[in-house]
């Protein structure tokens, strides 16, 4: 299956040649998961602090589908 | 030393030292402001005529040795804006330097003659109340330039024309460390109650000033090293973190992505230009540019997170600063411009002319809606403040903010709790905040109670934004810490920290009570709150507010919001339920 995935801030790091919020395809295997993503990506865990999937904060542990579009982030905050 | 209170009559032009009297004893910052406000402040009162105060108090901490990031200095009285208690902190030089000198608080009462403009000059010598007339008219970056060529160094408190016509939207400016204006004191209209005792800037000088006295030495130096640590070793506030790296503007993006962005005049919780807004970008045009700009900027000395920016022009010369989360998206999203060099330069013409650029982005957007600008009219936007600046009918209207705005243009969606309008987190995405919207005793106000730390953040804890459930008690619980960390003149983005760390949260209580020698622990946080929180709802019912002024505007109870397609669901007695306790449950 293939999923879209937007990094942010600090994050981008981990992702040659991407910019902030620039979409990107990852091609994984049926029935991963966040964290399996996250390997994937070579993030450490605690740096992918937040991760949202088609717009909702997941678990780690929450299941992937075809086609979603998950958005990660590091710590943030302000006000 | 004791501290003392310094009252300036602006009638008389006399200034007097009073000795701390027993009932305000325990208080500082925003507990302090409030009580005297409580006390000496009719709620009826029109909160531009002569029964009004502006009461201006540093914390418990501020102007100690090296207390991390506790420069804040609180601004209460009435507000001009929502008609009821206001406590509107600020950063910048000043808090240190009126706790340096020896005061608790500066309480400015009274009218000068019709037409008289002062500049109040605070020394360890007294007050010197010189005339104003060279600075009547200008805008902040020249006010702070000409009192920097007398009084090098000094902190300058002021307002700009904005104040000076005693709009709703007028906020009080504190220089930073370069002597920029930027730092604002900005919810609640302030900088009108400032102007309507005649005050043009104030000028503190702390040279030779006694300092602030620590009761327990060691006390205190075991509460700063906990706080210290935590601050260092969270994610979000250490060095190189998200808020020194992108500044508070990095929520653009997470805000987006949760739907809770509010776009266009709160008709969308998505905005398809957040990206060229945000932190990120911000952070990526200071490196590209260079010269004065700047990410990790700190907006007082003694400050370890350092969220404020510097932004810089094509030439690399300082443009604004800081461009904060609120006022890139207020200016940016809720305008529908997504052109940062247009919010760039509308942030320096909020500072300047000096209205809050909360309730400025607001007032346009709700114009733009109106019909006066199309939405995404970034030119257009940024001449509304020519308006402000030259005090025409159309810049009366917008400086007074968004009800005044919607009124004139014939507008029904209007995003504003107690006549002052929402910050940057849709209450529909996000029910928490909503909730403390519609609570707090400030009017629509995220600072007051930010549930965003769990609802969003991943800070202290998980909860989904979506729900309803466990909403009131969770503004409630953050309304309390927050009006005690806005009375130690730390500044509230120690909160992230300490929420995650429990040797920070007690080393904060600690800090204060070293400072001031009260048996002050972790555990007395949340109560001490409430208590500044019961002052302030107090005074709110003595000035007419009842229960259906906490409440958020119809139109989120009516219209869907794209895209999760959600509407406000809370009912009215969940939010009664947040200040039941007041009255004991009974009704006021
Ligand atoms: S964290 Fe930001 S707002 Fe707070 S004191 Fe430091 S620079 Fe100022």
């Amino acid at each position: 299956m293939r999923v879209t995935v937007k990094l942010f801030a600090t994050l981008v790091r981990f992702k040659d040649g991407t910019r902030v919020g620039k979409a990107f395809e990852i091609e994984l295997p049926e029935g991963s998961n966040v964290r399996n993503l996250i390997d994937v990506l070579n993030i450490p865990m605690e740096e992918a602090h937040i991760v949202f999937i088609n717009n909702i904060i997941e678990e780690i542990q929450s299941k992937l589908k075809d086609g979603d579009v998950v958005g990660m982030f590091p710590p943030v905050g302000g006000g | 030393m004791a501290k003392k209170i310094l009252r300036i009559n602006m009638s008389t032009l006399k200034a007097s030292y009073e000795s701390m009297p027993e009932k305000w004893a325990r208080w500082a910052g925003r507990g302090l402001t409030s009580a005297i406000t409580c006390d000496e402040v009719d709620p009826l009162c029109h909160p531009l005529g002569p029964n009004n105060k502006l009461v201006i108090a540093p914390g418990w901490v501020t102007g100690t040795p090296a207390a991390p990031s506790s420069g804040r200095t609180s601004f209460g009285g009435k507000s001009p804006l929502t008609g009821g208690i206001k406590e509107s902190n600020a950063g910048g030089l000043s808090g240190q330097m009126i706790a340096k000198l020896g005061l608790a608080a500066i309480i400015v009462e009274g009218t000068p003659a019709q037409g008289k403009w002062y500049t109040l000059v605070v020394s360890k010598d007294g007050v010197k109340f010189e005339d104003a007339v060279n600075l009547v008219g200008k805008g902040m970056y020249e006010v702070d330039e000409i009192l920097w060529e007398k009084y090098p160094k000094t902190a300058v408190i002021g307002i700009g024309q904005a104040g000076e016509m005693k709009l709703s939207n007028a906020g009080i400016s504190v220089n930073d460390p370069e002597n920029k204006p930027g730092r604002y004191a900005g919810r609640g209209g302030m900088g009108a109650v400032m102007g309507a005792r005649g005050v043009k800037a104030m000028v503190i000088v702390d040279a030779g000033g006694p300092g602030v006295g620590i009761e327990n030495m060691d006390l205190f130096k075991q509460g700063r090293k906990k706080l210290t640590e935590s601050i260092q070793e969270h994610g979000l506030t250490k060095k190189g973190g998200a808020l020194n790296s992108f500044g508070t503007a990095v929520l653009v993006n997470i805000l987006n992505e949760a739907g809770g962005l509010p776009t266009r005049n709160f008709s969308a919780g998505q905005f398809e230009g957040a990206i060229k807004i945000s932190g990120e970008a911000i952070a990526e045009v200071c490196e590209k540019r260079g010269g004065e700009g700047t990410m990790g900027h700190g907006c007082h000395p003694g400050c370890i997170i350092k969220c404020s920016n510097i932004y810089p022009d094509a030439e690399g010369k300082a443009l604004t600063s800081c461009i904060e989360y609120e006022s890139t998206w207020s200016l940016g999203a809720n305008c529908g411009i997504d052109n940062l060099e247009f919010v760039a330069q509308m942030n320096r013409a909020c500072n300047d002319v000096g209205v809050d650029t909360i309730e400025a982005g607001n007032a346009i957007a709700v114009a733009m809606e109106g019909g006066l600008l199309p939405f995404g009219d970034a030119e257009g936007a940024l001449k509304t403040f020519d308006e402000i600046r030259k005090g025409t009918p159309l810049g009366r209207i917008l400086g007074q903010g968004v009800e005044a705005t919607a009124k004139a243009f014939g507008v029904s969606r209007v995003p504003v709790v107690k006549h002052q309008s929402m910050p940057a987190y849709e209450p529909r995405a996000v029910k928490g905040i909503g909730v403390t919207y519609a609570t707090t005793p400030m009017g629509a106000d995220h600072t007051a109670g930010y549930t965003i730390c769990p609802e969003i953040l991943g800070v202290s804890g998980k909860v989904d934004p979506l729900s309803d459930e466990g909403k009131a008690e969770a503004s409630l619980t953050f309304q309390a810490a927050t009006a005690f960390i806005d009375s130690t003149g730390y500044c509230l983005f120690i909160a992230f920290p300490i929420l995650d760390i429990a040797k920070g949260w007690e080393g904060m209580a600690e800090s204060v009570a070293g400072v001031t020698g009260m048996n002050v622990t972790g555990a007395d946080v949340v109560p001490l709150g409430k208590e500044i929180l019961k002052m302030e709802r107090l005074f709110n019912e003595r000035a007419g507010f009842t229960a259906e002024d906490d409440r958020p505007p119809e139109f989120m109870l009516n219209e869907a919001l794209p895209p999760h397609n959600v509407k406000w669901t809370i009912t009215n007695s969940q939010l009664d339920s947040v200040f039941a306790w007041v009255h004991d449950g009974q009704p006021a």
